[in-house]
């Protein structure tokens, strides 16, 4: 994708866009994260604390989180080398 | 009340009220429904009542039990789901094939009926699964000769897996992919399957490394053919060059043996003895087709517990994973060399016991007996094909070369040209050959293809001993 402007002025300028899209990405996938946790796990606004509980479930929904996005990234690659395979 | 006691008239003591009355008088109820003797409804409501009931119980009955037993073998399972997992790790996985029943126009009943019955076990112990169906009779043994021949060329070290394949982070060499097949296994639904995977297998192990097109071969057996040649009018048709008929020859396999001799530049022979497959589960399957099996249709669709238990139980076997060798007899191996289908050897003359190879041997009786007539359907519409074919060439010619103008008629339906001609032989050719060789492969008369080297590479899945 990157190498079809050959210019070495357009590369950079495109890997810089690359780098602030990544940046944006990896920003919004941990605002997911942080939403998606804070709704399972806190229900309890009786304290400000955070209980060990709490604690616990955080801790767990971030590591599920970051394995299931392992495993669907493994799988899409998959996916995507067979239909490229299978194209050529 | 003291106006009434000085009344001279006597009323009738009010009538002694016991039981519910004295209650239920207080109710809504009309009182006069409270005097009534319950009755039973009258004779012909009894008998439609008596009758609905009946059939719905059974069906109730029957859906309920199948519910029950499913959940009981679900329950045996489900612990083995709860197991944990790295991300990048792959659960076992099964292939399923299924191919189509003889007869049935429907080519995956019998993956349906993996799916109605057998896959919700699997899908509780979390076992991985991959269903492939035959879309005509013999599709599946070539699919599974192409399989063993792309691992053989594999392993051999011809091909390679392609470059893009192993970029990916989860990419897994041929040698473990194998290793991880063998753990999971393979299961067959139905005798037609049986057959198909055991003359595929044998094709695979037995047949050249050299991709095998069909339709190449037959365009040069075409060639070599006298019906699109020139008509010339003075000579005589050659009299020694029938239509190439091989519906009284053997299987496929004789073809690709003629075509062998030529196309084998690489002469690797078959191997000795063939690496361990992956375990078998037999999946016992029946399909009824015809207008008079509708009767016993209906009655299996009141007892499908009884397809629940044994499809359950089939995924058990698989799940618990003991597995023992194929159990056939030694003396297989020197009569069933080669599949005749002269009608040489039928099942019922030999009364031997196959083992393992008899499994499911009595849904066979299912089979419709038209079905034997397709090599002679085949032979009668290629006849028919081959003799409306030259006026049909000539007109073809004629229009093309311009000797004549066409007709209105010709005009507005324009008839095929000699391209489009052998285009359609080609395909009538395929399907004839592909229809008759499958039945040959899946007829009652065929045994089960045997080599003796599958004797130490299979394995059966089979009852686990503790409970």
């Amino acid at each position: 994708m990157d190498f079809s402007n050959f210019n070495a002025a357009e590369q950079a300028h495109m890997t810089k866009v690359i780098e602030k899209k990544q940046m944006q990405d990896f920003l919004r996938l941990y605002s997911n994260i942080v939403d998606k946790c804070f709704n399972t796990c806190c229900n309890d606004f009786t304290s400000k604390a955070l209980s060990s509980k709490e604690e616990t479930c955080i801790s767990n929904c971030f590591d599920k989180f970051t394995k299931h996005t392992e495993r669907v990234g493994a799988r899409f690659a998959e996916a995507n080398a067979e239909t490229a395979a299978g194209s050529k | 009340m003291d106006a009434k006691n000085a009344e001279p008239s006597l009323k009738p003591p009010p009538p002694r009220m016991s039981g519910m009355k004295t209650v239920l008088r207080y109710t809504g109820i009309p009182p006069s429904w409270l005097d009534k003797r319950p009755k039973l409804p009258s004779r012909n409501w009894l008998i439609f009542l008596s009758l609905t009931s009946t059939v719905i119980g059974y069906g109730v009955y029957d859906r309920r039990e199948c519910r029950r037993i499913r959940q009981e073998y679900i329950e045996k399972v489900q612990h083995l789901a709860e197991e944990p997992l790295h991300p990048l790790d792959l659960p076992r996985q099964v292939v399923v094939y299924g191919s189509k029943w003889p007869g049935d126009e429907e080519y995956q009943q019998a993956v349906k009926y993996f799916r109605k019955y057998v896959k919700p076990v699997l899908v509780a112990a979390a076992v991985d699964f991959d269903m492939v169906s035959g879309r005509r009779l013999g599709d599946l043994s070539k699919r599974v000769a192409e399989d063993v021949r792309v691992r053989r060329r594999l392993e051999a070290g011809i091909d390679e897996d392609p470059e893009i394949k192993k970029t990916v982070p989860t990419y897994k060499p041929p040698s473990e992919r194998y290793r991880r097949e063998l753990e999971g296994g393979i299961v067959l639904v139905g005798r037609q399957t049986f057959k198909e995977f055991m003359a595929g297998l044998k094709n695979g192990w037995s047949n050249g490394l050299e991709k095998v097109d069909q339709e190449e071969e037959l365009s040069r057996t075409f060639d070599e053919d006298y019906h699109f040649d020139e008509v010339d009018e003075d000579a005589p048709p050659p009299s020694g060059a029938p239509s190439y008929s091989p519906i009284f020859s053997l299987s496929s396999q004789s073809l690709s043996q003629r075509q062998a001799p030529s196309s084998v530049s690489e002469s690797t022979p078959a191997p000795q003895s063939i690496p361990q497959q992956p375990p078998i589960l037999f999946v016992p399957f029946s399909n009824r087709i015809g207008f008079t099996q509708i009767p016993l249709m209906i009655w299996d669709w009141f007892n499908q517990r009884h397809w629940v238990q044994s499809g359950s139980e089939s995924a058990y076997r698989l799940v618990m994973n003991q597995t023992r060798q194929i159990n056939v007899p030694s003396a297989v191996s020197s009569e069933f060399a080669e599949p005749s289908d002269e009608g040489g050897i039928s099942r019922s003359a030999t009364t031997q016991d196959l083992g393992d190879l008899d499994f499911d041997l009595d849904k066979e009786r299912l089979y419709k007996s038209s079905l034997s007539k397709i090599p002679e359907e085949a032979e009668k519409s290629r006849k028919e094909f081959y003799d409306k074919l030259p006026e049909r060439l000539a007109t073809a010619r004629a229009l093309f070369r311009g000797t004549r103008e066409p007709t209105k008629d010709e005009l507005q339906n324009p008839p095929p040209t000699e391209v489009e001609l052998r285009a359609e032989r080609m395909k009538k050719e395929l399907k004839w050959r592909n229809d008759v060789n499958g039945w040959n492969l899946v007829k009652p008369s065929t045994p089960i293809v045997w080599d003796e080297r599958f004797r130490d590479a299979l394995r059966v899945f089979t009852d686990p001993s503790e409970f």
